[in-house]
């Protein structure tokens, strides 16, 4: 994993909090129940990003992935 | 009044007879010929032509074929602006064919007007194929014109039946009934739903670069359309929809290839139509046909700046590119607009319209797929936005000079990302075209809210997932496995030992009979065999007929002699 240094975390804790901030500067109307969950979308983006790398990479190593000349 | 494939069929004549520099401007000047003809035709014409005692439907224009005839013709002006420099004249007579093809089928009301055009859509994409002139393309030509020619002839197939059926040819919606799920099956190949849709990763990549810009755009949204006119409401298609969408996802992760992860995503992004289309509510069907619009339009502009770096720079995989971003920022930037647009950023295009889709998922309760469909989203802005512009113009600097942009591609994709921006700020303009009247508002606070959130929390996992999402050389085992793998065996089978077996017959019958034709030259063998004669030797078979003749002779000249002796 990278890891963000200084500038990064100052980055990612401004856009990060004002991003989790906006629901509740602006009215919003939420029409599902998970929605009221605090910042449901910033995890459901963060960690829907990790599974959809990770499973992937799983399935590919698993079955997917083949050498470059395998059809050959 | 005619069919505006009719002007890019003509196109196409034209291109094939015109000298080099002619063609050019040809093949700019009948697309939008056609662009202008289909924005004149009124809602509600239509031409008729008979045939062998039916009446053919060749033009039949109404909401939902006059948005896709549009966006179809206008994106066959951006695709020849983009290949200005491309002198191929089998590419610009296909290209041009292939495009008429995609009007013919839009504005097709009848099914036997609807099975043409659709048909030369399967042979002209695939020359496009073929004229980029490397072994693999024409292997993969070989796989796509026969994978779609296999579609046709069910299609084909369930056409008729229909037809025998019912009695009307006429392209409208369908009832369940055996012929309707061939023919949905045949429309859902050139969808590329999986596991039928293998043929499209296969073969976008290794076609030639200005002509997979056209093929993004045309084949699989034609198809979406012959789904809205014919399949809407039917339920399957939203599980196919959504399964889709996620299906694309975990390829791209897996692409090495720029325009393969490209292609990958073209069957994600469909996805949402394909849902769109099944949910079948007014505000789905509105949000599958913009989404389709807004697709082609940021798909294509995706697929013009890979090919540019693969104009420049001669590589296409993740592996072999990177560090070049200085020396090619305008590109870059072209790229990125159409990257934001498909991962709806507020501003462009995909913003306005996949989330018609999404949200008419969440109106009518399905709660899982309107997650599912979240999360292909973040797959989406994860891959096309983040991993693929990071590794091909940022990431390690691999010593890569790239030469100069050609200005036509530059210039083609300047026009798509304007088009993507201006449909991302006035989303009325689009909504306009719709087939079902909308009040939809995309720029909602909670709207903003969710998609900020989104993708923000994406891009922090991206960061942190770097070292583990650049490219592998390695190729994804897809469903065409089936008969890429599988050729081998079946021809071994097939073929191979067909062949054998009749190779053997003919070997038995070729002996027996020269064991008969030899018997019956000297059945006497029979009795004497063969071994006392050493085989058949007419000198060794002639000796039994000497004692008799020399009894004959010895005969007449005993008589003779008595004869004499007597006279």
């Amino acid at each position: 994993m990278k890891t963000p240094g200084a500038r990064g975390w100052a980055f990612a804790i401004v856009t990060g909090g004002a991003a989790l901030a906006l629901p509740s500067l602006f009215g919003v109307d939420w029409h599902h129940a998970w929605e009221e969950l605090p910042g449901f979308y910033a995890w459901y983006g963060g960690v829907g990003c990790a599974v959809i790398v990770m499973g992937s990479k799983a399935l590919g190593r698993w079955l997917l992935q083949k050498p470059e000349d395998w059809y050959d | 009044m005619t069919s505006p494939a009719l002007i890019l069929i003509a196109g196409a004549l034209a291109v094939a007879l015109a000298p080099a520099r002619a063609r050019r401007v040809l093949a700019v000047l009948s697309p939008l010929l056609a662009l202008a003809y289909v924005a004149s035709l009124p809602l509600g014409a239509s031409v008729t032509h008979p045939l062998l005692g039916w009446t053919l439907e060749v033009v039949r224009v109404d909401a939902l074929s006059r948005v896709f005839g549009l966006i179809f013709a206008l994106v066959a002006v951006l695709g020849a602006v983009y290949a200005w420099g491309i002198a191929d004249r089998r590419e610009q007579v296909a290209a041009q064919l292939y495009a008429a093809g995609a009007l013919g089928v839009t504005f097709a009301g009848d099914v036997i007007t609807l099975y043409a055009f659709w048909e030369l859509m399967a042979l002209t994409a695939a020359v496009l194929v073929w004229v980029r002139d490397t072994a693999p393309a024409r292997r993969a030509g070989l796989r796509y014109v026969l994978v779609h020619l296999t579609g046709g002839a069910v299609l084909l197939v369930g056409l008729v039946a229909h037809v025998a059926t019912t009695g009307r040819i006429a392209f409208e919606h369908f009832e369940p009934s055996a012929a309707a799920w061939l023919i949905l099956l045949g429309f859902c190949l050139n969808a590329a739903v999986p596991p039928l849709g293998a043929w499209l990763p296969d073969a976008y990549p290794k076609a030639s670069v200005t002509g997979a810009v056209l093929m993004s755009a045309l084949t699989t949204k034609s198809a979406v359309y012959a789904l809205l006119r014919g399949f809407a409401g039917w339920e399957v298609l939203v599980a196919a929809g959504v399964f889709m969408a996620l299906y694309g996802v975990v390829y791209a992760v897996l692409a090495n290839d720029i325009r393969e992860l490209l292609a990958y995503h073209i069957i994600s992004q469909v996805g949402y139509m394909v849902a769109g289309c099944g949910l079948g509510t007014a505000m789905a069907v509105n949000g599958a046909v913009a989404h389709a619009v807004c697709h082609i339009l940021y798909k294509s502009l995706l697929f013009m700046g890979a090919g540019v770096v693969i104009t420049t720079t001669g590589r296409s995989k993740l592996t072999e590119l990177g560090g070049f971003v200085g020396r090619q920022r305008l590109v870059f930037g072209l790229y990125m607009i159409g990257a934001f647009s498909i991962s709806g950023f507020p501003l462009w295009n995909g913003f306005v319209s996949k989330s018609m889709v999404v949200a008419a998922a969440g109106e009518t309760q399905r709660n899982v797929v309107f997650l599912l469909l979240m999360l292909a989203s973040v797959g989406t802005f994860l891959h096309t936005g983040l991993k693929l512009p990071y590794f091909t113009w940022m990431g390690p600097d691999r010593g890569i000079r790239p030469t100069r942009a050609p200005a036509h591609m530059v210039a083609a994709m300047a026009m798509a990302a304007g088009l993507c921006t201006l449909l991302g700020v006035w989303p009325q303009g689009l909504y306009a075209l719709l087939p079902n009247p909308t009040d939809y508002q995309p720029y909602t606070a909670t709207h903003l809210a969710e998609t900020i959130q989104l993708l923000l929390f994406t891009f922090f996992a991206f960061y942190l997932f770097i070292p583990k999402l650049g490219g592998e050389a390695t190729v994804s085992m897809d469903t065409d496995v089936v008969y890429r793998k599988g050729a081998a065996p079946a021809r071994r089978l097939v073929v191979d030992g067909v062949d054998a077996a009749f190779g053997w017959a003919e070997t038995v019958t070729e002996r027996l009979a020269a064991e008969v034709r030899a018997w019956l030259r000297n059945p006497g063998l029979t009795f004497v065999g063969r071994h006392e004669l050493g085989g058949w030797d007419p000198d060794a078979a002639r000796p039994p007929l000497q004692g008799p003749l020399s009894l004959t002779l010895l005969v007449f000249v005993v008589l003779a002699l008595l004869a004499l002796l007597a006279a």
